[in-house]
């Protein structure tokens, strides 16, 4: 089913839209939260409130690329979940490593400044354009859906080694952005 | 919060448009007319194998060669080792193999690329190799006695028909001008294997078969590496007699570029001039560069006096870098070429 079919299901409060969403976007879904999330049933429960949450998001919302719209609620709930078993010392995944890469960008030029998420937001996007493609899209892989970096190389068909020499150089390039834009 | 999650959050704001960019895998479009010739071409036949085989060197297996027939009717036996000329030499940068005496010459970088013989078949593989579920991506050189590059040109044709879905017999390849050229593909599905041939006469009655192998998704990188190898092919007679200036000239140009490139002059010294002015990148590239030519011209060919060699080459190839050129110029004095000003030009 096309995405805005499932959206006009959505709209029109039908049930049917969780189980086409699940058809179409459940291993897409699946997969993010199992990135960050190391536990599988975590990550299920993840999935199955992504469609709670885009259930009660919809009404006001109405996307055109359903995939990315998914992925961001999922991507959120993980991340929340992440934190919550993190503080109890049982966290794993993925998302601890990217974690520890971003450090670079933030821990040698200072600390963020204490501005609005919607301004940081909106200079990370600014940041995203500056990109060449093919790094905005190695640099989203990891960050966005933290994936590993051999996974990375797959999709793209390089070797990892160029994944991470890409991952390196944008980072860089993120912290000199941000530096730039006084936001560190 | 710390830091660094408040960064992972806004990164999670992505446009939706970059995020959904970032789920399509780099395919190749083949244009219609290929296909159409394509599924025209492998009507046509149904040979055995006349390619090296796609295993790992030096595991080279040794099928029985295939027998086939040659436009005028004559039966040709196209071997699958080749090497029947004599010795063939490798000559590849940096440090280690420069031996034997030279067929052929190619620049590869031992830095990116391993470089293996077996029985008269070259095998250049990535030194950084991609996992096993991948097919394999290399580029192997083999020589084929008594048989023109046309001729191996239609055998292969025939051969890769059985192989590949897609085979396109082009006019040529910019790499190689005026050299056969074939390409064939598996397809246009995730890891589909795809190949590129190239013929070259060997001046003596045989041709080189310089075979390329990726998969779709690797075509602009590593494909595009091994076809900058491939433009650096250079066959070398052995009955030809090399002046002596121009062996010294190569000789100095082999080890200068590779110091320069490197930025590390300190094994060089020897073959700077008095007050040369020296320049090239102000960092060591050469763990990145891919060298698609080097091209020299004297100030005449008897006895030069002085010479300009041109590097083609490219840093940054995956980010679709285009070529650069470190330029050399050289005098000869007492027999010995030096070193006088070398540059970067884009």
């Amino acid at each position: 089913m096309e995405d805005y079919a499932i959206v006009e299901l959505y709209w029109s409060r039908n049930p049917e839209a969780i189980r086409r969403t699940g058809e179409k976007y459940g291993g897409y879904c699946r997969a993010i939260a199992r990135n960050i999330l190391s536990d599988g049933r975590d990550a299920e429960e993840c999935v199955n409130d992504t469609w709670l949450n885009a259930w009660n998001a919809m009404p006001e919302n109405r996307p055109s690329l359903l995939a990315p719209f998914l992925g961001k609620i999922t991507r959120n709930l993980a991340f929340t979940r992440w934190r919550a078993s993190h503080a109890q010392k049982r966290g794993g995944g993925e998302l601890p490593l990217v974690l520890d890469e971003l450090t670079e960008c933030v821990s040698s030029a200072g600390t963020l400044q204490a501005v609005e998420a919607a301004e940081l937001e909106a200079a990370v996007n600014r940041f995203l354009h500056t990109l060449p493609e093919r790094d905005c899209n190695i640099f989203l892989r990891r960050c966005w859906f933290t994936e590993p970096m051999a996974d990375i190389a797959k999709r793209y068909g390089m070797p990892e080694n160029t994944v991470r020499t890409s991952l390196f150089r944008s980072r860089e390039k993120l912290r000199l952005y941000l530096e730039k834009e006084e936001l560190l | 919060m710390k830091d660094q999650e408040r960064l992972f959050l806004a990164i999670g704001s992505a446009e939706p448009a970059l995020i959904a960019r970032s789920e399509r895998r780099r395919r190749r479009r083949w244009p219609g007319y290929c296909l159409a010739a394509a599924a025209c071409l492998t009507l046509v036949l149904a040979l055995g194998r006349v390619l090296p085989s796609w295993t790992e060197p030096p595991a080279i297996t040794t099928p029985d060669p295939p027998v086939t027939q040659n436009p005028d009717g004559q039966r040709l036996v196209l071997p699958e080792q080749g090497s029947e000329i004599g010795t063939l030499r490798l000559l590849s940068y940096a440090p280690q193999s420069q031996e034997k005496a030279m067929d052929f010459l190619i620049y590869v970088n031992e830095e990116q690329f391993n470089i293996r013989e077996a029985d008269g078949l070259y095998s250049i593989r990535s030194t950084d190799p991609l996992p096993e579920n991948f097919p394999e991506c290399g580029l192997d050189i083999v020589h084929l006695a008594n048989i023109s590059p046309d001729a191996a040109n239609m055998l292969a044709a025939e051969s890769l028909g059985n192989r590949y879905a897609m085979v396109f017999q082009e006019e040529e390849s910019s790499a190689l001008p005026k050299c056969p050229y074939l390409r064939a593909s598996a397809g246009t599905d995730w890891d589909s294997e795809q190949a590129e041939l190239w013929f070259v006469d060997d001046g003596q009655g045989g041709a080189f078969v310089l075979t390329a192998r990726y998969f779709l998704e690797a075509e602009e990188g590593m494909g595009m590496r091994f076809r900058d190898m491939v433009s650096s092919f250079r066959v070398i007679p052995l009955n030809m007699a090399v002046p002596e200036w121009m062996a010294s000239l190569y000789k100095a140009v082999d080890r200068l570029f590779p110091a320069l490139l490197s930025n590390d002059l300190s094994g060089v010294s020897d073959l700077l001039a008095e007050n040369a002015s020296v320049g090239a990148y102000d960092r060591n590239v050469w763990e990145y560069v891919t060298i698609a030519s080097v091209d020299y011209i004297p100030d005449n060919d008897q006895n030069p006096a002085s010479a300009t060699v041109s590097v083609k080459h490219r840093l940054n190839l995956e980010e679709g870098e285009s070529y650069c050129y470190l330029t050399l110029e050289l005098v000869h004095q007492d027999g010995q070429w030096r070193l006088v000003w070398s540059g970067i030009e884009k």
